[in-house]
């Protein structure tokens, strides 16, 4: 009788694998309205996307590097920010990533259902 | 801003080039206070805040590769295969000639065994070192600068033919060994009495030392005729072995040893002959004659035994 254990790292690592492509999706997704670094980590943490800060942060300037977010300086508050948006590729990106995402979602249920697609 | 996240937040700059330097420092310092406030607020002393915010952001090294898009690795996988198969095969091809090369050139300079085997060895780990180091490095660049495509598009017709994978003994190899065998020991027999020079007064000369045939030759001769028997066994059993590569082994260095040790001793061949065709020292230790005569028995006979194992172990 074989008894199969995964340790925790395992299963921490399969998940990670498993959200890493849904993060670039929820970046685009949520900077429709503008945000900044620390806000950003907030709202994706209260929505339920588990992201790092060093992780975040350098994909931002990433994003905004091919043109997928716009960026602008807000020097008014207390403290200067770095606001982020979606840019107009960066929407149409988004779509057509969330089109892909909902088919892989269907898919996944009838497998997980018994059926063929 | 406290001492720790100055530290921390010069320690990530300090591998950012200085064009993106400014905005980054800007927008790291923001969100870096924004997280120690937010822990403030939740009760956290300031000390505990910035400890765990600085913690939680990790190695500075790693984030500032993050942010610049470096990669965390020398040769990525794009290239890697390509790197390893040219490393070996140079490293394969050009070390040993070298080892080979400096060894032969050694001995003829008059040269020990000793000092024959370190230079050899020597100099083929300088050059083994340097091949690695330049490869690697001219890898490196094309990692971080070029065209990520491997060099050559892998197509089916890279696939190696099948090689004789099966340790399988042909006919026609022990034919040919058979013949090459009996050959040999015809020689051998005819040297005694055909093989030389007349000298002056009508006795003739050998080539080799008439004082081989007291022990020696009569040796070899009996060894050459085991090996005639040995290539039919191989024949017989169609496949090599474990056993058979070691009884490879024994016949070659059976013959090997000896004939190297009689030439190093200048025993082997006759320095009469020699001195009748009027080649002085043809026949000693450290000529080049000898030295490149031990260096090619040495290197078929290691190559011969060698390919025996290689063989018994495709066979299984």
């Amino acid at each position: 009788m074989f008894i199969v254990t995964y340790d925790d790292a395992q299963v921490e690592a399969h998940l990670k694998e498993l959200r890493r492509g849904s993060v670039l999706l929820a970046v685009l997704l949520v900077l429709r309205k503008p945000g900044y670094g620390y806000g950003l980590l907030q709202r994706l943490e209260e929505t339920g996307v588990e992201v790092d800060a060093n992780t975040l942060y350098p994909m931002l300037r990433r994003l905004e590097k091919q043109g997928l977010l716009t960026s602008e300086w807000d020097t008014d508050g207390a403290r200067p920010r770095k606001y982020y948006t979606t840019s107009d590729d960066g929407v149409q990106l988004a779509g057509k990533l969330m089109s892909s995402w909902l088919e892989m979602t269907r898919a996944l249920e009838d497998l997980n259902r018994g059926e063929s697609g | 801003m406290s001492e720790l996240i100055e530290r921390y937040v010069g320690a990530t700059l300090r591998s950012i080039p200085e064009t993106q330097r400014t905005d980054i420092e800007a927008e790291l310092r923001a969100s870096i206070e924004d997280a120690v406030e937010a822990r403030i607020a939740a009760g956290e002393s300031i000390d505990t805040a910035e400890k765990d915010v600085v913690t939680d952001l990790g190695d500075p090294d790693r984030l500032a590769a993050n942010y610049t898009g470096r990669p965390g690795y020398l040769i990525g996988p794009d290239l890697f295969f390509d790197y390893k198969r040219l490393l070996t095969v140079l490293l394969i091809t050009v070390v040993p000639i070298v080892a080979v090369v400096v060894g032969v050139l050694e001995a003829i300079d008059g040269g020990d065994v000793g000092s024959v085997i370190s230079r050899a060895i020597g100099l083929a780990f300088t050059v083994a070192v340097q091949i690695g180091f330049w490869v690697t490095l001219v890898f490196a660049v094309m990692e971080r600068t070029g065209e990520k495509t491997p060099a050559v598009e892998w197509t089916v017709s890279s696939l190696p033919p099948l090689a004789p994978t099966t340790g399988e003994i042909k006919l026609g190899e022990t034919v040919a060994s058979a013949v090459f065998l009996v050959g040999t020991i015809t020689a051998l027999t005819l040297s005694r009495n055909v093989l030389g020079l007349t000298a002056d007064d009508g006795a003739l000369l050998p080539v080799f030392n008439p004082a081989m045939w007291n022990f020696w030759f009569p040796f070899f001769i009996v060894v050459l005729a085991v090996e005639i028997i040995f290539e039919v066994v191989k024949y017989r059993k169609r496949r090599w072995t474990w056993s058979l590569a070691s009884v490879n082994l024994v016949l070659n260095a059976a013959f090997a040893v000896p004939v190297i040790y009689l030439l190093a001793n200048e025993q082997l061949l006759n320095p009469a002959f020699f001195a009748e065709m009027g080649w002085t020292g043809v026949e000693a230790w450290g000529g080049v004659t000898v030295t490149i005569t031990v260096a090619v028995i040495a290197v078929i006979v290691s190559w011969d035994t060698i390919d025996g194992f290689r063989n018994a172990k495709l066979a299984g």
